[in-house]
C-alpha cells in the first residue's frame, strides 16, 4: 500500500518536473536584432544555389577579396572594392554579363554609402547590396566614411554569391541553382589602433605567464623537496618516490566517504584559491579603464571571466559542499558509509579530472571565452575560442555527470540508510538541507548535460539545435536557466544547513521551529523549478511570462525570510557563544540578507531591465556567494574541523581572520552596487573614466580580501599540527556526528547508534 | 559482535574508479583536440589516437570495476541495514537504479522539449501554404523522409519491445534456477539489441546519402508539391536528410542518437551478465542484478515508445 502510494506520488511528481521543463512563453529566434541572413533575405536578395552542396553552407571555391588602406583616419572617407572569383562560370570579375554575382556588405562601425547605381542602401539598413543592375557584375565600388575614432578595428562582414546567370527571368527558380556562394570578414585597423600580440610571435600572454610561472614553481618545489630528502636521508630515488606512492595509493583507491569527503573539501579549496586568483586577475584589469592588451588582451579576459565563473561555481562551491556532505551525512544519519562506495570515488575523480579538461583551453591558445552561462550563439558561433570552448564543454560535461551520479548516491544512502530512531523528521538541518539540494540536482543536472551535449554537437558535429538560420539561442537560455536557477539554490541551501547546525549549537538551545525549517527548504527547493524566467527579463519573452516569474521569484523571499527569523528567534533568549565559527555566521546572515534584498530588486521587471548585466548584479551573487555560501563554509570548517582532525582551530588567528574577511568583503563587493547603478556593465574589459576611482577602491579591497584568505590557509596548517586536542564533542554539540570520536574510527561508528527521545532517554537510563 | 562487524564492513579498495576517470580525461582531451584543434581549428587528426587510447583506459577501468562483482554470490548490498520500513521495501540497488531512472527522464524530456519547440515554431509542410524554394520556412518532418523506410522503424520497434520480454524471460528463468534459460534468453535480448542498432545506422546511412528531390530522374516539381510516393519529399533534402541539413535533421539524429547510445550501452551491460551467466552466476539467490538491467532496458524501450511517434509517425 505505502509502496504503491510512494510509486505514484514519486511518478507524479517526475511528470510534474518534466513538463515545467518544457520551455515557455514567446521568444525572438533570431535574438533581439534580426539575424543578417534574415535582412537579405527580406530585401529580396537572398544567396541562391540547389543542387551543389545544401543552402545553408558557404562555398569555399568563392573567393571574396575588398580592396581597402592598410588603416583609417577617423571621420576620413575611403572608396573600397570588393569582387568576387571563383564558382560557377568562373570569368574575368570585370566582364559584365547578365546574372553574375551579388553581394551584401556590414560595417561594424562606420557609415557606408553608395556611389552609383550598381550599389544600394535598403532604407533604415546599416547594409549595403546590389541592385538589379549590380546583379550583372561582379565587382563594385562603394564609399566608406571612417568613425570618429580611430583606434578601433573595424571589420567587414561580406556575403558573396557566385551566379550562374542561368536565371534570364526573376521569376524563374530554376535560374536559382548551380550557384555558390560564401562569406568572408575583414578587418580594417584604425591608424592608432593597438593590435594585439598573438602567442605565435614569441611573446606570452598574461594568463600563459601565470600557467607557465606556476609550473615552474611546482616542478623546482617537488625537485627540492626530493632531492633534500635524498640527500638529508640518504635515501635512493627509488625509496623515496615509493613512500610517496605508499602515501599517494591509498587516496587514490580508497571509497571511504571520510577519505573522499576530506579529498572533496580539499580540492575545492584548491580551486577556489585558482578562481580567486582568476578573479584577482579580473580586479587588476579593471584597475583603470584599460585598453586592449595593456594588461590582459579583450579575449583573455573574456576567458578569465568565463573560467572564474565556471571555477567557483562548478569546482570550488559545489565540491565543497559534496566534501561535507560526504563527510558528515554518514554520521548524521549514522550510516557506515554511503550507499555506493565506489560511484562515490567515481563522482570525486570525475571533478579533478573534469577541471583540467576544462582548463587545457589554457594549454591550447585561450580558455574558454562565453562566460560560466554559455550562451548562445557566443558559445555555437564561430567567435568563441576553439578548442577552449570545447574543452569547457567537455569539462562541463565530466562535472555534471559527477554531480548527477553522486546525487543519486546521497538520495539513496539518505532515505535508506537512516539509523534506527533517525526519522526524516529527527534529521539535523545539515542533511535536510542536503536531502532537497540532491533532489535538486537530480532534476536539473540532466537538463544542463544534454543542453551541453546539443552545444557540442552544435560546435563539433555541425547540428543546428542553437547555429542554424532556424534555431531559437533563446533555447539555450531556457534550457540553462531551468539548471542554472536552482543551481543557485543548489548553493547556497547547504549553507542554511551549515547555519542552522552552528547557530543552534552556540545559542545552547535546540533550533528554533525546526519543521518550519524543513519545510522552507523544501519550498525553496520547490519554488526554485519556475523562476528561472526572470534570469530573461531582456530577451523578449512573454509579458505574462515575465510577470509570473516575477511574483514566484518574489515569492523565494518568504521561506527565506522564515529561516531567518528562525535563526534569530534560536539566539534570541539562547545564551550566545561568540567564537569563530558563530562569528562568520552572523557575518553571513548580515551579508546573505544584504544580498537577498538586492536580489528581490533585482526580481522586479522594470528595475531588472535597468540594471541587467551592471556591476548591480555582479554585487548580488557576490554577497548570496561569498557572502552566504562561502563564509557559512568557512563557519564550517571551523565548527568541524575538530571533528575531522581531532585538534582544535585556533581561536586568536580565527577572529582576525573573521574581522579582516568581513571588512574587507563589503569594503570590495558593496560599491559594486555604485557602480552598476552608474552604468557600467559586467563582463567588459574596461569602462568610462568617471569611474576609476570606485573601481580602484574595489580592486584594492578585493586583492586585500584574497590575502586576508591566506591567514586562514595558515590557520588550518598551524592547527593540524599544533591545535589544542579536541575531544569527541568540543562545541558540546547535539546532532549525531558528535557522538562519534574525533577524528571518527575507520567504519565511522563502532556500533550503530539509536536515536531515542527524550522520554526513551529517560526510560533507558533508569 | 563488533569486531566481526568492523571485520565485514571494511572499505573496499578499488582503482578502478580512479582510472576511468582518468582515461575519460584523456578520451575527452583526444576528440577535443582531434575535432577542433590543430592550425585551423578544424581538427588535429593525429588526436584520435588519444581518444582511442582514453577508450581502451576506460574499458580497462570498466573490467577492473566489475572484476569484484564476478565472483560475488549473493546480493551486493545485503549487508546494507535498513531501520525504517517505508524506505525498505525495495533493495538498495533497485531503489539507485529508480532514481537514476529519474534523471534519465529528464535527459529525454529535455530533449524532447528541444524538439517540440523548434517543432511548434514552424508551420508543417502544406502545398497550401508558402514553404520557400525549398520548403525552408516549413517543417518538413522526418516521418516524410522515412515513410519509404519505415519498415526499419517497425522492425526496429517489435525488436526492441520483444527485448523486453526476453529479459523478463531470463529473470524468470533465474528464479526458477534455470541458469541455462537464463543465458539464452539474455543472448536472445542482446541479438535484438543488436538488430535494433545495426537497423538504425543502415537507416540512418539510406536517409544520410538517398536523394529526396530529384527533378531529372522523379520528376520533382517544386509547384506540385510533395510526392512522397515518388521520395519527392523536399528540395532542401536533395543531397540527403543529415544533422546539418535542417533542424528537422537535428532534432532528429540526436534524439534518436542519444536513444541509440543508451541501447549501446544496455549491450555493454547485457555483455556482463551473458558472461556471468554463462558460468552459472545467476540463480534462485542471485539473480537481482537481471532485475536491475531490466529496468533499465525497459526504461529505454519506453523512451523509443515516446521516439517512434514523435520522428517516425508523425
Amino acid at each position: 500500500m505505502l509502496r504503491s502510494k510512494a510509486i505514484g506520488i514519486g511518478i507524479l511528481l517526475s511528470i510534474i518536473f518534466a513538463v515545467t521543463a518544457v520551455p515557455t512563453g514567446e521568444t525572438n529566434p533570431g535574438g533581439i536584432e534580426p539575424s543578417i541572413s534574415t535582412l537579405v533575405e527580406a530585401n529580396g536578395c537572398s544567396c541562391h544555389n540547389v543542387g551543389d552542396g545544401d543552402m545553408n553552407n558557404p562555398n569555399s571555391e568563392v573567393i571574396l577579396n575588398l580592396t581597402m588602406p592598410s588603416n583609417f583616419t577617423a571621420g576620413e572617407t575611403y572608396t573600397l572594392i570588393l569582387n568576387i572569383s571563383g564558382g560557377p562560370n568562373d570569368i574575368a570579375p570585370m566582364v559584365e554579363g547578365p546574372n553574375m554575382g551579388g553581394f551584401m556588405l556590414k560595417a561594424s562601425s562606420g557609415v557606408l554609402t553608395p556611389i552609383n547605381d550598381n550599389v544600394w542602401k535598403p532604407a533604415d539598413a546599416s547594409y549595403l547590396t546590389h541592385t538589379e543592375d549590380g546583379n550583372n557584375l561582379r565587382e563594385w565600388s562603394f564609399n566608406w566614411t571612417a568613425p570618429d575614432s580611430d583606434s578601433i578595428v573595424t571589420s567587414f562582414m561580406v556575403y558573396g554569391n557566385s551566379v550562374n546567370g542561368n536565371a534570364k527571368d526573376p521569376t524563374d527558380n530554376a535560374g536559382n541553382s548551380g550557384d555558390y556562394w560564401n562569406s568572408a570578414t575583414f578587418a580594417l585597423a584604425g591608424k592608432n589602433a593597438q593590435i594585439a600580440e598573438g602567442g605565435a610571435h614569441g611573446e606570452l600572454s598574461g594568463p600563459k605567464k601565470v600557467v607557465y610561472g606556476f609550473g615552474i614553481v611546482f616542478i623546482t618545489l617537488a625537485v627540492v623537496v626530493v632531492g633534500y630528502r635524498m640527500v638529508d636521508q640518504d635515501e635512493s630515488f627509488e625509496e623515496v618516490m615509493k613512500s610517496y606512492w605508499k602515501w599517494i595509493y591509498p587516496w587514490l583507491t580508497t571509497t571511504d566517504h571520510k577519505y573522499i569527503g576530506t579529498l572533496y573539501i580539499v580540492t575545492g579549496f584548491a580551486w577556489f584559491f585558482i578562481g580567486g586568483v582568476l578573479g584577482l586577475l579580473i580586479r587588476w584589469q579593471l584597475f583603470e579603464p584599460r585598453v586592449d592588451g595593456d594588461f590582459l588582451t579583450y579575449q583573455e579576459y573574456n576567458s578569465t571571466f568565463t573560467m572564474h565563473g565556471t571555477t567557483m561555481i562548478f569546482m570550488a562551491a559545489m565540491p565543497i559542499i559534496f566534501g561535507f556532505a560526504n563527510y558528515l551525512i554518514p554520521l548524521q544519519i549514522g550510516a557506515r558509509d554511503l550507499a555506493f562506495p565506489r560511484l562515490n570515488s567515481f563522482g570525486y575523480w570525475l571533478l579533478p579530472t573534469g577541471g583540467i579538461v576544462l582548463y587545457m583551453g589554457y594549454f591550447t591558445g585561450g580558455a574558454g571565452d562565453v562566460g560560466w552561462t554559455g550562451y548562445a550563439p557566443y558559445s555555437s558561433g564561430a567567435s568563441a575560442t576553439r578548442p577552449g570552448t570545447d574543452f569547457w564543454v567537455a569539462g562541463q560535461l565530466m562535472l555534471g555527470a559527477s554531480s548527477t551520479l553522486t546525487a543519486v548516491n546521497f538520495l539513496v544512502t539518505m532515505l535508506r540508510m537512516r539509523a534506527p530512531g533517525v526519522t526524516l523528521m529527527k534529521m539535523p538541518l545539515f542533511a535536510w538541507s542536503i536531502l532537497v539540494t540532491v533532489f535538486l540536482l537530480l532534476l536539473s543536472i540532466p537538463v544542463f548535460t544534454v543542453a551541453l551535449i546539443l552545444l557540442m554537437a552544435d560546435r563539433t558535429f555541425g547540428s543546428l539545435y542553437f547555429s542554424g538560420p532556424d534555431s531559437d539561442p533563446i533555447l539555450w537560455q531556457h534550457l540553462f536557466w531551468y539548471f542554472g536557477h536552482p543551481e543557485v539554490y543548489i548553493v547556497i541551501l547547504p549553507a542554511f544547513g551549515v547555519l542552522s547546525e552552528i547557530i543552534s549549537t552556540f545559542s545552547r538551545r535546540p533550533i528554533f521551529g525546526y519543521t518550519s525549517m524543513v519545510y522552507a527548504m523544501a519550498t525553496i527547493g520547490i519554488i526554485s523549478f519556475v523562476v528561472y524566467g526572470h534570469h530573461m527579463f531582456t530577451t523578449g519573452a512573454d509579458p505574462l511570462f515575465r510577470f509570473i516569474v516575477m511574483l514566484t521569484t518574489m515569492l523565494v523571499a518568504v521561506p527565506t525570510g522564515i529561516k531567518i527569523f528562525n535563526w534569530l528567534a534560536t539566539m534570541t533568549g539562547g545564551s550566545v557563544v561568540l567564537n569563530t565559527p558563530m562569528m562568520f555566521s552572523l557575518g553571513t546572515i548580515i551579508t546573505f540578507t544584504i544580498g537577498g534584498i538586492t536580489g528581490i530588486i533585482l526580481a522586479s521587471i522594470p528595475l531588472d531591465i535597468a540594471f541587467h548585466d551592471t556591476y548591480f548584479v555582479v554585487a548580488h551573487f557576490h554577497y548570496v556567494l561569498i557572502g552566504g555560501t562561502m563564509f557559512s563554509f568557512i563557519a564550517g570548517v571551523y565548527y568541524w574541523f575538530p571533528k575531522m582532525t581531532g585538534k582544535m582551530m585556533n581561536e586568536r588567528l580565527g577572529i582576525i581572520h573573521f574581522a579582516t574577511t568581513f571588512i574587507t568583503f563589503n569594503a570590495a563587493f558593496y560599491p559594486m552596487h555604485n557602480v552598476g547603478i552608474s552604468g557600467m556593465p559586467r563582463r567588459y574589459a574596461t569602462y568610462d573614466a568617471s569611474l576609476t576611482e570606485l573601481n580602484q577602491f574595489i580592486s584594492i579591497f578585493a586583492i586585500l580580501f584574497g590575502l586576508a584568505q591566506l591567514i586562514f590557509v595558515y590557520n588550518v596548517f598551524y592547527s593540524y599540527r599544533n591545535g589544542e586536542k579536541a575531544g569527541d564533542n568540543p562545541w558540546n554539540g547535539w546532532s549525531l556526528e558528535w557522538a562519534t570520536s574525533s577524528p571518527p574510527p575507520e567504519n565511522s561508528f563502532i556500533e550503530i547508534p539509536t536515536l531515542l527521545d527524550a522520554e526513551e532517554e529517560a526510560k533507558k537510563s533508569e | 559482535m563488533s569486531d566481526e562487524h568492523d571485520e565485514h564492513h571494511a572499505h573496499i579498495e578499488t582503482p578502478a574508479p580512479f582510472l576511468f576517470c582518468v582515461a575519460t580525461a584523456i578520451m575527452f582531451i583526444g576528440l577535443v583536440m582531434a575535432t577542433s584543434g590543430g592550425e585551423n581549428k578544424t581538427g588535429d587528426a593525429g588526436y584520435w589516437f588519444v581518444f582511442i587510447l582514453g577508450l581502451m583506459g576506460i574499458f580497462t577501468s570498466f573490467f577492473m570495476w566489475i572484476q569484484d562483482y564476478w565472483d560475488q554470490e549473493g546480493e551486493e548490498d545485503a549487508h546494507i541495514e535498513t531501520h525504517h520500513e517505508f524506505w525498505a521495501t525495495i533493495s538498495t540497488r533497485k531503489f539507485g537504479m529508480w532514481i537514476f531512472l529519474l534523471t534519465e527522464v529528464m535527459v529525454f524530456s529535455t530533449l524532447l522539449s528541444a524538439y517540440l519547440r523548434y517543432r511548434a515554431s514552424m508551420p508543417d509542410y502544406s502545398p497550401d501554404i508558402d514553404c520557400g524554394l525549398y520548403f525552408e520556412d516549413c517543417w518538413v518532418p522526418a516521418a516524410d523522409v522515412i515513410r519509404s523506410h519505415l519498415i526499419f522503424g517497425v522492425i526496429n520497434t517489435f525488436a526492441l519491445l520483444l527485448s523486453s520480454l526476453t529479459v523478463v524471460l531470463a529473470l524468470y528463468a533465474a528464479k526458477n534456477n534455470n541458469p541455462k534459460a537464463v543465458t539464452r534468453y539474455l543472448t536472445v535480448t542482446f541479438v535484438l539489441g543488436a538488430l535494433f542498432l545495426a537497423l538504425k545506422l543502415w537507416e540512418w546511412n539510406e536517409m544520410r546519402h538517398y536523394n529526396f528531390w530529384d527533378e531529372s530522374h522523379n520528376g520533382c516539381d517544386v509547384l506540385a508539391g510533395q510526392n512522397i510516393a515518388d521520395h519527392c519529399i523536399a528540395p532542401k533534402y536533395a543531397n540527403g536528410f543529415w544533422l546539418n541539413t535542417s533542424l528537422e535533421g537535428s532534432t532528429f539524429y540526436i534524439t534518436t542518437g542519444m536513444h541509440g547510445a543508451h541501447v549501446f550501452i544496455g549491450l555493454i551491460a547485457l555483455g556482463y551478465l551473458i558472461a556471468k551467466s554463462n558460468k552459472d552466476g545467476y540463480n534462485e539467490e542471485n539473480h537481482e542484478t537481471i532485475e536491475l538491467f531490466g529496468l533499465y532496458w525497459h526504461y529505454v524501450d519506453l523512451v523509443w515508445v515516446f521516439v517512434f511517434p514523435f520522428f517516425y509517425l508523425y
